[in-house]
């Protein structure tokens, strides 16, 4: 019987691996066709900063390391990298014999070139004050170099070399482009830039001389597609084979067809409800509290973006590694009855058309929201300030255009706000840091408190796993019990491709296009 | 003759120079900063900072309108904050794209108004008229916007005809030719009723001209009336209105642009007003002006050749 | 915006003469579909005006476990995503519509009528100065300005309204001045300026009934040019705060699920033509009625 369990199985695996093995030999002149929620702009590595752009980008250069699939940090221009002792100096080992797309060499004198020009303030890149933990860097010999920080930090690689600024692009091509440098991007990359037609198309091909698994497709061809209903029309008409979003309730439907295959994955993007402590009516930690409560926030998440975001109660993304244990850090259930009382504790109690008032002073708040910049963002808002008057709470929502919303959300001119963060690695300091810590780049509301802030700096340093799980077990929990923030959904990253497509890895931690092709 | 359009150049730089003017005072009163939005929110404050140096944003207002004139006098119109390229390239790059979709709007436009305004008018007050009135006019009340979405839905999704969106390569190709077709459609509806009440008024007009009697007068076969004698004249303030047609299609084709995701200015004009990219809005804006001035100077000379009547000095 | 259009270049109205009542709603209403018009018109001001009575809900009534059910007798034209009633949010919206409509057409009436009668009396700097203000309002498209409109001030209803008025203004500026420059050839206004008339009371007395009736015509049209142009608005985004319902608006939230839930996206669609179309009729048939060329036609 097991035997015969055995052989079957053997069969299988035999059958897999010819099949995997006739299904590489793509017939040749292979392109596939990818819909971009806009058109790219910049490729100098110093400026990419939108995700159109950095998604192409990641195509053609490569940086020293890259996360894994699996969502590890691993090898890439950098073969192998060792700490010192003091935590203080990396020192990488390159990969040898690697070219860039126009002939010139890798070495370690590129990498020391363009990791001057990110810290030179005369380039103006807005990823230089990262980069300004390097202090020092060091050409060890020809494909060995060494840089030493001004204090250790444990997440030096995703803080800094994972950037976008981290892709290492060609130096003779900066010499010799002038200022066609930014548009005519040459890396290392599996992909080398062949075509823009402005608005239209980006068309890649495949780099023949790519140090790495060569890429299964001649072919890759993005093209804008700025409304996502269309990118869903065009991918079942044929005109595109990956599609990067959908509405849920398409992927609800192409997920039953077997013309699509839907992939789906929680990534590192996090979505919140910001609570402004400085300002009435959320200086009060119970009206804070109340309103966690008052929220059913798993309901709202799955209902208008089930399937592209899961509901959340901390903000920290579901897939980190060091993501506490359910359980074991504060939390607020969905309790109107316990609202109500926090509320009534408050000092807050129903008034006129069953608004809460104190003294001559209504429980009313503005609720900031973006529109079509996160996942459902105005809905949920929507959502929100429509229960919130089921315990007494006065809501209206402010939909503003991206710009001036972040130009008052970051000035803190706001009651409560929709908000997200989004990151390339889970690392739980750089959404814990930014957002929570005392002066920290996304806390725009002042938030501060000096235990949080001891906690969250031993945790830069701290190069155990076991001590730094421990330590962003209690920074949740006090963040949590602050009440500084309703946590609403960690997004997903989707993609949606023709059946056709065979080899495609999704993962959230990175987009590895080579190993695709189509059937 | 070219006294007048000397004339006229000369005329529309103020008017140019006022609109970028306008274009960069209201953008100015707009909240939001230019270069936060490129650096994005994960970025340092001092690295925003280092950015709005870099690219001038924190020399006083009028430096760097002075500064984007003097870049338009060039015929540079400036660079843009968003992608460092000049505004010329990025507007070079798409303005062909919305003269193409904007003339093939109003070639279906023309074709399809000029034929329902002469049913109208042969036979005036009868149902064919309220017909193509009716039509007409719900023609012009569509919201371009949502006839656009219906079209995609039908012809793309449900008969798969179409391309959904993009532009597929010039419209002397079939590839081409089809996907410029929904959006000219949807662009073009509007533009086709207003042309043919147009045509319809104006041949009616006509029609009881003393000449066009006197050719009925005569016995001609009424065919040869309209279409010899009096749809000549009639077309000609058809003529000027497709050229102001034109000219407001240039730049008002945005929204169709942004449902069919087509390569124009309307997209870049768009994108360039969220992103709070001065000089890009600045310049397109003059652009545009200028073409919208050379497409009315151009109407008007026009007109003097199909109506020897006018004269311009 | 594309669809601002004025279907007849007006000037050819300007210092028509002032229509004789009765003979003049004859005319009017001798088109039949300008019946239709004045049907659709009323309808709408109907509907907006007894919305609380009529509305089968609130327009913010949120129930999730019912969000996009199709058409069906409890909820006529289904549910959004939301799962607030389409119909009820349409019959709310129409207030939202007339009112932008309205309101935008009168600031373009108001501030172009005064600016155009300023233009026409006072030749000269004056002029110059407002017909090159307006012209610059004229060579930027529409929608364009809008846009910029909407980025400064933030979207929201009245500022749609604000960035739709301001641009009707140029079309009556010019049209109001057309008008005054015609009239004031007129021997009259000469005798009653050689009498000492002031030019307050020339304005008053003489060349505002002349304008009168183009103006007419040219404002019915706008406001169905004002309500496609701020719906375009909204379909970008900008329009009224939620949870406001604003056609375009609806449209917009309606094209996510224009395959799975189409009564979201197409109900609203129509509840905007019907009404722009209404608007256009009236205009249409008084532009008939008043132009003495068209009139034995």
């Amino acid at each position: 019987m097991a035997r015969r369990h055995c052989a079957v199985a053997l069969g299988l695996a035999v059958i897999l691996l010819l099949g995997g093995n006739v299904a590489t030999s793509a017939p040749a002149g292979q392109e596939i066709v990818i819909g971009n929620e806009a058109d790219v702009t910049v490729f100098d590595p110093l400026r990419i900063q939108e995700a159109p752009t950095s998604f192409v980008a990641d195509m053609i250069y490569d940086p020293l390391v890259r996360r894994t699939l699996d969502g590890k940090i691993g090898p890439a221009l950098a073969e192998r990298w060792k700490t010192s002792p003091d935590r203080r100096t990396w020192t990488f080992s390159l990969r040898k014999g690697v070219k860039f797309h126009d002939g010139s060499d890798f070495d370690a004198s590129v990498v020391e070139w363009h990791l001057k020009r990110v810290l030179d303030p005369k380039e103006g890149s807005g990823f230089r004050r990262q980069f300004m933990v390097i202090e020092k860097i060091t050409i060890v010999d020809s494909h060995t170099i060494a840089l030493t920080l001004t204090e250790p930090n444990v997440a030096f690689l995703e803080f800094v070399l994972l950037t976008n600024a981290g892709y290492i692009p060609s130096r003779r091509a900066y010499e010799t482009l002038g200022a066609e440098f930014p548009f005519k991007p040459i890396g290392t990359g599996p992909y080398r830039w062949s075509q823009w037609i402005q608005g239209q198309r980006v068309v890649l091909e495949r780099n023949p001389n790519y140090w790495g698994a060569a890429p299964k497709t001649d072919r890759i061809v993005i093209r804008p597609v700025l409304d996502v209903n269309t990118g869903v029309i065009e991918l079942e008409t044929g005109g595109l084979h990956f599609i990067l979003r959908a509405s849920r309730e398409d992927l609800d439907r192409l997920s039953k067809d077997s013309r699509f295959k839907v992939h789906r994955v929680p990534t590192y993007r996090i979505r919140f409800i910001s609570l402004n402590p400085m300002r009435p009516p959320f200086d009060d930690i119970k009206v804070r509290q109340a309103i966690n409560h008052a929220l059913n926030v798993p309901q709202i998440v799955n209902a208008l973006a089930g399937g592209m975001a899961i509901p959340v109660d901390t903000t920290l993304p579901v897939e980190s590694k060091l993501h506490p244990k359910q359980g074991s850090y504060a939390v607020y259930a969905h309790n109107v009855e316990r609202a109500r009382s926090l509320l009534t504790e408050a000092g807050w109690r129903p008034g006129a058309g069953g608004i809460r008032q104190k003294g001559d002073r209504t429980l009313q708040f503005v609720l900031h929201s973006p529109n079509g910049r996160y996942f459902a963002d105005k809905e949920i808002s929507e959502v929100i300030c429509n229960r919130v008057r089921a315990v007494g709470m006065e809501c209206r929502v402010k939909v503003m255009e991206w710009a001036a919303f972040l130009a008052e959300v970051r000035a803190g001119k706001f009651d409560a706000a929709f908000l997200g963060w989004n990151q390339s690695s889970g690392e739980p300091s750089l959404f814990l840091d930014p957002m929570a810590a005392t002066g920290g780049r996304a806390n725009y509301t002042s938030l501060t408190d000096p235990a949080l802030d001891q906690i969250l700096r031993e945790g830069l340093i701290a190069f155990s796993e076991g001590r730094r799980m421990l330590l962003y077990n209690r920074a949740v929990d006090i963040i949590n019990k602050h009440a500084w923030y309703v946590p609403i959904s960690n997004e997903f990253k989707v993609a949606v491709t023709t059946s056709r497509l065979e080899g495609y890895v999704h993962s959230p931690a990175r987009n590895d296009f080579t190993t695709m092709y189509l059937k | 003759m070219w006294r007048y359009v000397a004339r006229k150049l000369l005329a529309a730089i103020p008017v140019l120079l006022g609109a970028a003017l306008l274009a960069f005072m209201i953008l100015h009163l707009s909240p939001g900063d230019p270069a936060r939005l490129i650096a994005g929110e994960n970025a340092f404050e001092e690295d925003v900072e280092n950015i709005r140096r870099k690219l001038g944003l924190d020399q006083p207002f009028a430096v760097q309108y002075l500064r984007f004139v003097a870049s338009s006098a060039k015929g540079e119109f400036g660079r843009s904050i968003r992608t460092g390229r000049l505004v010329r390239d990025d507007v070079g790059a798409r303005f062909p794209n919305t003269i193409e979709l904007a003339v093939a709007s109003l070639i279906l436009a023309v074709i399809l108004g000029v034929a329902a305004g002469i049913v109208a008018a042969v036979r005036p007050n009868t149902a064919y008229d309220y017909g193509a009135t009716f039509a007409a006019l719900a023609g012009i009340s569509t919201p371009t916007f949502w006839l656009g979405l219906l079209l995609m839905l039908l012809f793309s999704y449900h008969l798969g005809w179409l391309p959904a969106s993009g532009r597929a390569g010039p419209p002397w190709t079939i590839d081409g030719l089809r996907s410029i077709l929904m959006p000219a459609i949807a662009l073009g509806t509007p533009s086709a009723a207003i042309i043919a009440r147009l045509t319809r008024s104006s041949l009616l007009d006509v029609l009881r001209q003393d000449y066009v009697r006197t050719a009925r007068a005569k016995g001609l076969i009424e065919r040869i009336v309209i279409g010899h004698h009096a749809l000549r004249n009639a077309l000609i303030p058809v003529v000027t209105v497709v050229g102001l047609r034109l000219g407001a299609l240039l730049g008002g084709a945005v929204i169709t642009e942004q449902v069919f995701s087509w390569p124009g200015i309307g997209t870049l004009i768009v994108t360039a007003i969220s992103s709070r990219d001065y000089p890009m809005v600045q310049g397109t804006m003059m652009i545009v002006a200028l073409v919208f001035v050379l497409v009315n100077l151009g109407v008007d000379l026009l007109y003097a050749l199909v109506d020897p009547r006018i004269k311009y000095e | 915006m594309s669809n601002a259009a004025r279907p007849v270049p007006l000037a050819m109205l300007a210092g028509s003469t002032r229509p004789g009542g009765s003979a003049f709603l004859r005319r009017l209403f001798r088109r039949r579909i300008v019946i239709i018009g004045v049907v659709l018109v009323a309808a709408f001001f109907a509907i907006s005006i007894s919305a609380p009575v009529l509305a089968p809900q609130g327009y913010d009534e949120q129930e999730l476990e019912r969000r996009l059910k199709p058409p069906s007798p409890g909820f006529l034209l289904g549910t959004d995503m939301l799962g607030r009633d389409v119909l009820a949010r349409i019959i709310w919206g129409a207030r939202v519509s007339l009112m932008v409509g309205f309101l935008a057409m009168f600031l373009g009436l108001v501030f172009g009528s005064v600016l155009g009668l300023l233009s026409g009396m006072y030749a000269g700097g004056t002029d110059r100065a407002i017909m090159g203000f307006m012209d610059i309002l004229l060579a930027f498209p529409g929608i364009l300005l809008a846009l910029a409109v909407v980025a400064a001030l933030g979207p929201g209803l009245y500022q749609v309204m604000i960035a739709v008025g301001i641009n009707q203004i140029p079309a009556f500026a010019r049209l109001v001045r057309g008008s005054v420059l015609s009239v004031r050839k007129n021997e009259y206004i000469e005798a009653a300026r050689a009498v000492g008339a002031s030019d307050l009371r020339l304005m008053v007395r003489h060349i505002t009934p002349n304008v009168l009736a183009p103006v007419i015509v040219l404002a019915s049209l706008d406001v169905g040019t004002a309500i496609l142009a701020s719906a375009g608005l909204s379909f970008l985004g900008l329009g009224a705060q939620p949870p406001i319902p604003d056609w375009g608006g609806m449209i917009n939230q309606g094209r996510a699920f224009l395959r799975t839930a189409w009564w979201v996206g197409v109900f609203p669609g129509l509840a905007i033509m019907l009404t722009v179309l209404g608007f256009n009729l009236i205009g249409d048939g008084l532009r008939d009625a008043l132009d003495p060329r068209l009139r034995q036609a």
